[in-house]
């Protein structure tokens, strides 16, 4: 009867362990080389070519006071920092936020941008900098002009003496537009810091790479299978792919783009043509490098018919931290996101080949799992990043 | 100047000029050598190998059936064949010498199958060569 028992156990052990419970053994190599694909992280740290401010300490302690500075609004109203609130992941938490009027686009983070290359749903910047303008002067944001901007940074004696510092130059020297370009370098370099630290997924992605079996065992196994769902049958990493879990480009997932009775968000198409039009761009004199190649992809880009209702492919670091979701905040939770995936409205797709997108029809343990993977995306910021501070001679100028 | 610095000289105009011919194409690890009705191409990328979401160049050498110098033009156009859609860039085509080109501003903007297409016009002999590209993740 011993015996019996003891196999018994032995065989339902064995049961226990034979389903596809997340073990790492269950991905296939094609899922492994995705999910090594998926990292490391975090990126090597390298500077903005087009931003002479990009990495410089001094900058970027401008840059991060002038983040949380409302004098640059309309009415000293409203900072960056009230829209991107570091308490909530640097967005608002809202779906659609009002600065002036109301805005037609979800507030995205701020976290975790260094080296991306097109910014604002409709990627209508193709430097940080450039985006760090658009709010300031956004009649429906912070209602900003270059001029206040200018008077901002002159009459006030410690930011102007920070930016001497940081610029080697003047403020009261330049004109406004080379200000406002300076300012919103400093706030780009600063915004370039906020890197987030390794999440669980990245310990387990770097475990599979060195054959790390504890801490491999240590991801959760509904993790293990949602990531098995994200990398394989969802095929999510067709867009979601990289370190950053985003190929940087813009895609239409279906969903609406209409704003208001009769008006559309043009979303990448209209997106395009500001950034052809627009003097911050890098094919501008404000771009701080000479050479091409931060140039090519500007010069090169194409505006055509498909990119109505293309919105940028977001990052998923972070992802569980910033809901709600979709470049018009439609979305309230990560699980709807989920849902929206699985019963993908096919309709509002345009497309003329085989699709890329479709339907997950995933069942709730699916759902759960690759919800699981999701949440396994969140890390704080970098520590070292968090106490960045300057001292400088500046911070004993009176106002 | 003595004849030795101009035998230098000389040898090294023609050296110089030599590096410009592209034809006969030679084969070589690093480029893919395709030929099509009247024309054959090497083809490689920088960096190589590309990859997703990153900007890439390629450069070509073309010459024709006699092993002349391709003198025309090229218009290129880059799709995934399955899903039907391109890239969402226009290259720029530069003339680097007798049958070279460098082709500007290329990015892939997914893993698959994609698709090359390089139509050589302006000369007697108008070609279309193809040449297919499995982008891995």
């Amino acid at each position: 009867m011993k015996y019996v028992t003891g196999f018994f156990f032995v065989t339902l052990l064995a049961f226990l362990a034979l389903p596809t419970d997340g073990r790492t053994e269950d991905f296939s190599a094609t899922e492994r080389a995705t999910i090594l694909s998926l990292g490391p992280w975090p990126p090597p740290v390298t500077k903005d070519r087009s931003n002479r401010a990009s990495g410089n300490p001094e900058a970027i302690a401008l840059g991060k006071m002038l983040f949380f500075d409302r004098r640059l609004s309309k009415e000293d109203q409203t900072s960056c920092a009230d829209c991107h609130k570091p308490e909530l992941a640097f967005t608002d938490g809202m779906d659609l936020n009002e600065g002036y009027k109301k805005i037609t686009r979800h507030t995205p983070t701020v976290i975790n941008l260094r080296g991306h290359t097109w910014f604002g749903w409709g990627g209508e910047a193709d430097n940080l900098w450039a985006q760090s303008i658009r709010p300031m002067l956004s009649r429906n944001e912070m209602a900003g002009s270059p001029s206040r901007v200018r008077r901002v940074i002159t009459t006030d004696p410690n930011l102007s003496c920070r930016f001497k510092v940081a610029f080697g130059e003047d403020p009261a020297t330049l004109g406004k537009y080379d200000v406002l370009v300076l300012v919103a370098k400093a706030l780009a370099a600063w915004q370039e810091t906020l890197v987030t630290e390794k999440s669980a997924f990245d310990h387990f992605r770097d475990a599979l790479e060195t054959g790390d079996t504890r801490a491999m065992n240590a991801y959760p196994a509904a993790a293990k299978r949602g990531l098995k769902i994200f990398a394989g049958e969802g095929r999510c990493t067709f867009c979601h792919l990289g370190p950053d879990f985003s190929n940087g480009e813009f895609g239409n997932i279906g969903v609406p783009f209409f704003i208001a009775k009769g008006k559309v968000d043009p979303g990448r198409y209209g997106g395009i043509k500001i950034l052809k039009k627009s003097q911050y761009n890098l094919l501008g004199r404000f771009n701080d490098d000479k050479s091409a190649k931060t140039k090519v992809r500007t010069r090169h880009v194409l505006q055509q018919h498909r990119n109505w209702g293309e919105f940028k492919v977001p990052s998923l670091r972070n992802v569980a931290l910033t809901a709600p979701y979709m470049h018009n905040g439609s979305v309230a939770t990560l699980a709807d996101v989920v849902e929206f995936y699985s019963d993908l409205d096919e309709e509002r797709l345009h497309t003329d080949g085989e699709k890329i997108l479709r339907p997950l029809r995933l069942p709730d343990q699916g759902k759960a799992d690759l919800l699981a993977f999701l949440q396994t995306l969140s890390a704080p910021l970098s520590a070292t990043i968090k106490a960045s501070s300057v001292p400088s001679d500046c911070a004993t100028v009176k106002n | 100047m003595s004849p030795l610095v101009c035998v230098g000289i000389i040898a090294g105009l023609m050296m110089s000029a030599t590096s410009t011919l592209a034809c006969p194409i030679k084969p070589t690890n690093t480029r893919m050598i395709v030929n099509g009705k009247t024309h054959t191409l090497a083809f490689t990328t920088t960096p190589k190998p590309v990859q997703v979401g990153k900007t890439f160049s390629v450069s070509l050498e073309i010459c024709d059936d006699n092993d002349k110098a391709f003198f025309g033009t090229i218009k290129t156009s880059t799709t995934m064949p399955l899903h039907k859609h391109g890239m969402n860039y226009l290259p720029s085509v530069e003339v680097f010498g007798k049958g070279k080109f460098k082709l500007d501003g290329f990015l892939f903007h997914m893993p698959g199958h994609w698709q090359f297409v390089f139509d050589l016009r302006g000369t007697d002999k108008p070609d279309r060569i193809t040449i297919k590209h499995m982008l891995q993740q």
